[in-house]
């Protein structure tokens, strides 16, 4: 990837090299630069496609319809792909956007259900947006088929949006299902006997856009998954799983831990790629002390213009629809022709009516929009066409998403641009600042952990719902027999003696109280009482209480709620419409208290590990912030209810002798611990791949209150899994301990404001003058001591 | 690994299911060998514990004796093709009605219990209940009820189509057997106790909504959708005091009853079930003096109806099956016996929609003038409602301007529309009559100026 040949000079300059020289790219084969405006600049060099025949064992009838819509030939992944298939092997595909990894999975499936036409497949996406843009596809390509060959074969969605009186035909007349993990759960498997001839005839299972599947929806899926093969086993079917990936760093392991079978992985791509620069790009700072930088959206707007002004189709990517919308109007006033023309500047984020959607899409492709403005819903596998140049607006969070988003622009052999403008959050400015952190290194590593006890009895009673449990079956890592034992104390299933199987005896339908993208769906509802009351939006119950405290300030689409009361028991919380200038936050006391130790490395200066433990959290106030420059106005204090959970976490431990080692007041090295906390939680979510929310941080200074006592303690920072019973974030941290280190220091010392932004250890205001000093410090005893830790002795507990 | 116990045991217990009712719990323990055949009364035949109970003719069942009931359904059982959406339905009639461990629906819920009942020849009416003992006898249950159901000319149910034929279609399947159920004409008598018994708006007493929970398929957003609380569906249990005049002791309540199924698994012992047999056979019983009051009235007309709103439904129920001259005599019978009563807010309702359909079945038999008096009646209604008095000045608008030709009334009642309206197509259409009205007003008044 770390391509550094010698620009394209011999080219006649397009008009991308002209607006990549105006941004201060003209130079491209420079070091990396992170002071700089422009912080990296490379070149990633043309691909030539590698082709290969159709396989032998592909149906004629099939090859006749690919080659009726021109493709005479297969690239090499495609072919790999089939082969395997076609030879009974779970195969993963990873290669990039517009690769055609599509027709990897599509092909082996219409050839089984022309050689068997009682044959069925499953699809499986996780959004319904995407499931209709492939319905699209596969219609045409089975319109092709029935021209060819008269066959006749059914591809349908079946989703939530489905209509109750068509959901009977599509039962009985397709022979593509294409639906989503939600669908799968609660509307097919509780159903099973009638959708018994689609699980007879399960040939293959499709799992499009693996990556999706990390965390918590991942560990969802995974128990779905086995509930499916629970299913095809009694109806005597064994599917095989396509599975197609965005580049991570794990596909296999995720596509064998999803589906607990052995894959085979095709990540070699024949498909041609045109050359495509891509650039990093910083805000300049507007002040140094403050660590203020220019707004990113400003240099966005700025640097889209540049492309617009030369008439090349761009998408850009703003991180929240309500940047989006700013971006929109922003360029639409700069570039929109004669008022009532044909929009060329659109909008596109979820929320949007489909029929808007399909109309930009369609404007994408045939060239009739000129640039669209985008939420992350156009990043994943919807036809848009190959575009000149992607424009993130704000660094998209992980590797993946950001390789993802570049690939919406310069899909086939045309050359192309890609650009990422970094916001001021720390993330964004560790990336921008360590391009290598982005070009060299490995993407992420989706984590999943489908044996967190919460998930797997939800899933477990709705697995019993579906089909009674054997006496020696298996379902997961746990012992299931031992779980299905206290399910019968509680009711939910009874064996009528030793050795009979588990049957279901009670009244719910069990999947109807778990949702696959949250832990518990025990959640909130936030009641409008502005007019006639009516339910805006829901929040899971872990953030609950952060978001909808009362006087909180609740944001649906720019509009400005506030919280009057909250049904902690009722899960309600009732807001009314206000006008105000002000968002708040709220102030959470956390405290954590470890159970279990699971591994550890020490003891001395300072020590990792990893384990369960308990944290009890209350939100005792709130701050309001102003919008814009976001002072802090006032705060108010609460008093609500502590919530407890268990749940993993990772802990670094730092000794009071280190700390008494730092030149600095012992008030001093308390801010430096407390910065130190506030730049590995971000160095965590950058490690692990996750959302904001997904972890938890908090400090244990000792329990003295006074600062005498905690300096004698040990200092003690948790990252821990913000779901109950963990996710699975904690042993994969603790293994990157040193990563974890190494990389917040960097973050911390490349920063280059004087004592501290929300950049690197957090606001001045918040922490202290000494913080990010002594943050430092401490790292660097901490480093100093990890560089030796081959001669400690590794713990393992437990 | 007790601790891996504790802790399932703190992640399931917030979601603990009902517990037994307080008064079968201090049931004395139960037979050392309990004894489904001394404990309910039933016998095994062919691998299905089978409950037989028989009503005599004499036996009464509210207003009716047994024996009524069964002469009546045998000499109108010509007329059940009305109430079955056009599937031939004939004698003879089984009724059954199912008892279910959940109302969710899906591979989890069974019926355990099928009750399936007919009429002899002798009038006397013999109910057959399929009990599920264990769950694997599941199987040979199914293959005894579909032999039972298949003698059937027509399947009778309360809420059937919905609910109980879909779970035990959902069974078979499930065995991979046949449903035979797909095959027989199917009478849902609620659809009917819906048009004939429900009470209209402006009551709020009696009939409420009971088995508006049952859902034959979930979807996704179904967690989102608002609670179906404004169904207000007539309920077995309130119609049979109401129409059939019979009232239970010490009945079960029907929330109760999986719960009761539940405590017999576990524990073996089958009395709790008792009370849960005779539910189900009651239900079937009252299900059967529905389907004869229905019958009766659909043979011998709108005499026999006890109220309006009898007469009313029975004339919707003639105009679907094309028997217009008996529809448009049940209506009128239906406007003239709300003429009769004192006239309250539920009345006008009844008034306002007999005069409607009356005056639409009198349209159609080309009786005009008779039909422009309903709606002249209609509007005089206090409380008529906008679409419908809309409806009313429409017709008589265009009554007058093209049969009566009395140009001056039918711009007075284009008036009266464009006066009353408020949307803006109808008003443009009110407008545009008008205009036309006007155009032709001014070509007579230039006639006779010549």
């Amino acid at each position: 990837m770390r391509a550094m040949q010698p620009a394209p000079r011999s080219r006649p300059d397009g008009a991308l090299d002209a607006a990549l020289e105006r941004i201060g790219g003209s130079d491209n084969n420079r070091p990396d630069t992170p002071d700089l405006h422009v912080t990296a600049v490379r070149q990633l060099p043309a691909v030539a496609a590698e082709l290969a025949p159709f396989p032998a064992a592909l149906d004629d009838r099939l090859t006749r319809a690919l080659q009726s819509r021109g493709i005479d030939r297969l690239y090499t992944h495609q072919a790999d792909a089939i082969d395997h298939a076609l030879a009974g092997r779970h195969v993963v595909v990873v290669t990039p956007t517009a690769s055609g990894k599509t027709l990897c999975y599509n092909a082996p499936v219409l050839n089984a259900i022309l050689r068997d036409p009682s044959g069925r497949a499953l699809y499986l996406f996780p959004t319904k947006a995407l499931a209709q843009d492939q319905l699209a596809e596969l219609q045409v390509m089975c319109e092709a088929i029935d021209r060819a060959s008269g066959d006749r074969i059914g591809v349908f969605t079946y989703d939530g949006d489905t209509p109750q009186d068509a959901r009977r035909t599509i039962r009985s007349r397709a022979h593509l299902v294409l639906s989503n993990p939600d669908m799968v759960h609660s509307g097919i498997l509780p159903h099973h006997p009638r959708w018994a001839r689609l699980f007879e005839n399960l040939r293959y299972v499709i799992i499009d856009e693996l990556h999706a599947y990390r965390g918590v929806f991942g560990s969802h899926l995974c128990n779905v998954l086995r509930r499916l093969r629970r299913i095809c086993r009694h109806y005597g079917s064994n599917p095989l799983f396509l599975c197609s990936s965005a580049t991570i760093a794990n596909p296999r392991e995720l596509a064998e831990r999803l589906t607990e079978q052995e894959f085979e992985i095709v990540n070699r791509s024949g498909a041609p790629r045109g050359e495509k620069f891509f650039v990093f790009v910083n805000p300049p700072v507007v002040s140094q002390e403050l660590g203020i930088r220019r707004s990113y959206l400003a240099e966005t707007r700025r640097i889209a213009s540049e492309f617009l002004k030369r008439n090349l189709q761009l998408i850009v990517f703003a991180q929240s629809r309500l940047s989006t919308e700013i971006l929109t109007t922003y360029l639409k006033a700069d570039f929109e022709g004669i008022p009532g023309a044909p929009g060329r500047i659109r909008g596109y984020r979820g929320g949007y009516l489909p029929n808007r959607r399909r109309e930009i899409e369609k404007g994408l492709r045939d060239g009739a929009v000129r640039a669209v403005v985008s939420t992350n819903a156009l990043e994943l596998g919807i036809d848009i066409g190959g575009l000149d140049v992607s424009v993130m607006a704000g660094y998209p969070g992980t590797i993946a998403a950001t390789w993802q988003r570049a690939g919406r622009a310069g899909r086939r052999t045309s050359r192309s641009a890609a650009v990422m403008v970094a916001s001021s959050a720390p993330l964004d400015q560790f990336v921008v600042r360590n391009p290598s952190y982005f070009f060299d290194a490995s993407p992420e590593r989706a984590l999943i952990d489908p044996d967190n006890l919460h998930i797997l009895v939800d899933h477990i009673k709705c697995g019993a719902f579906e089909l009674p449990f054997g006496a020696t079956e298996a379902f997961g890592r746990h012992d299931v027999q031992e779980i299905l034992g206290v399910l019968s104390e509680q009711g939910f299933v009874h064996q009528a003696g030793e050795g009979a199987p588990w049957t279901w005896t009670n009244e719910s339908y069990p999947a109807d109280a778990v949702s696959l993208r949250s832990v518990s769906s025990d959640n909130f509802v936030i009641v409008d009482t502005t007019g006639e009351a009516r339910v805006i939006g829901e929040t899971d119950f872990t953030s609950g209480q952060a978001t909808l405290h009362p006087k909180a300030i609740y944001i649906v689409e720019a509009k400005l709620y506030q919280v009057e009361r909250l049904d902690f028991e009722g899960r309600k919380a009732f807001v009314r419409e206000i006008d105000c200038d002000y968002y708040t936050t709220a102030i959470t006391y956390t405290k954590v208290t470890p159970i279990d130790t699971f591994a550890e490395k020490g003891p001395y200066p300072s020590c990792a590990s990893h384990g369960e433990v308990h944290v009890v959290s209350r939100v005792v106030g709130f701050k309001k912030i102003k919008f814009y420059t976001n002072e802090n106005v006032a705060s108010g204090e609460l008093d609500l209810p502590e919530q407890q959970m268990h749940t993993t976490s990772y802990c670094l431990t730092i000794l009071p002798e280190v700390m008494r080692l730092l030149p600095y007041a012992t008030d001093e090295r308390r801010d430096g611990i407390v910065g130190l906390a506030f730049a590995l939680r971000q160095v965590a979510q950058l490690l692990l791949m996750c959302d904001g929310h997904d972890i938890g941080i908090s400090i244990d200074s000792g329990d003295g209150e006074g600062l005498a006592s905690a300096a004698a303690s040990p200092q003690k920072i948790f990252v821990y899994d913000n779901y109950p019973g963990g996710i699975g974030f904690s042993a994969p941290l603790y293994q990157m301990h040193r990563e974890l280190l190494t990389s917040t220091r960097r973050l911390i010392a490349d920063c280059p404001c004087e004592n501290g932004c929300p950049g690197c250890v957090g606001p001045v205001g918040n922490t202290g003058p000494m913080a990010k000093a002594a943050a430092l410090c401490i790292l660097d005893v901490v480093l100093e001591d990890a560089a030796t830790e081959r001669s400690t002795t590794e713990v393992q507990a437990f | 690994m007790s601790a891996l116990a504790d802790r399932i045991r703190g992640i399931v217990a917030p979601g603990a299911p009902v517990p037994i009712e307080p008064g079968l719990r201090d049931l004395p323990a139960p037979p050392a060998c309990p004894d489904l055949v001394a404990a309910l009364g039933g016998l095994w035949r062919g691998g299905c514990f089978v409950v037989e109970r028989r009503s005599d003719p004499a036996v009464r069942h509210g207003y009716e004796a047994v024996g009524t009931l069964a002469e009546r359904l045998e000499e109108a059982s010509g007329d059940a093709v009305l109430y079955s959406s056009g599937a031939p339905a004939r004698a003879p009639f089984v009724f059954f009605d199912l008892e279910t461990t959940g109302l969710s629906g899906g591979a989890g819920t069974q019926a355990f219990l099928v009750g399936c009942a007919r009429f002899e020849a002798d009038g006397s009416f013999v109910t057959r209940q399929f009990l599920l003992t264990r769950y694997t006898d599941e199987r040979p249950l199914l293959e005894t009820v579909s032999a039972e159901l298949a003698r059937a000319g027509a399947l009778v149910s309360f809420n059937g189509k919905s609910f109980d034929a879909p779970l035990l279609e959902t069974r078979c399947l499930f065995h991979r057997l046949d449903w035979i159920g797909g095959r027989l004409p199917h009478v849902d008598v609620l659809h009917a106790a819906r048009r004939f018994w429900k009470p209209r708006e402006g009551r709020r007493d009696g009939l409420r909504c009971d088995r508006a929970a049952r859902r034959p398929e979930p979807s996704v957003a179904q967690a989102f959708r608002p609670a179906r609380t404004g169904d207000s569906v007539c309920s077995l249990i309130a119609l049979e005091r109401q129409v059939v005049g019979a009232r239970r002791v010490g009945d079960v309540a029907g929330f109760a009853i999986p719960a009761r199924y539940f405590q017999f698994i576990r524990t073996g012992d089958a009395r709790p079930l008792v009370a849960v047999i005779e539910h189900n056979r009651l239900d079937l019983l009252t299900l059967a003096a529905l389907t004869a009051r229905l019958l009766h009235l659909a043979r011998n007309g709108p005499d026999d109806a006890r109220d309006a709103r009898e007469a009313l439904a029975l004339g919707n129920l003639y105009a679907r099956a094309g028997l217009d001259t008996r529809a448009r005599d049940a209506f009128r019978c239906a406007v003239d016996m709300t003429d009769r009563s004192t006239a309250n807010g539920s009345m006008a309702t009844l008034e306002i929609d007999s005069l409607r359909s009356l005056a639409v079945a009198l349209r159609r038999a080309r009786q005009y003038g008779d039909a422009a008096v309903c709606w002249r009646r209609l509007l005089d209604v206090p409380g008529c409602p906008r679409p419908i008095a809309r409806e009313a000045t429409e017709a008589l608008a265009i009554h007058h301007e093209h049969r009566e030709r009395d140009l001056a009334a039918a711009k007075a009642f284009a008036l009266r529309s464009l006066e009353n309206e408020s949307q803006p197509a109808w008003r443009d259409a009110a407008q545009h009559r008008l205009a036309r009205l006007e155009r032709k007003m001014a070509i007579r008044s230039l006639k006779f100026e010549v």
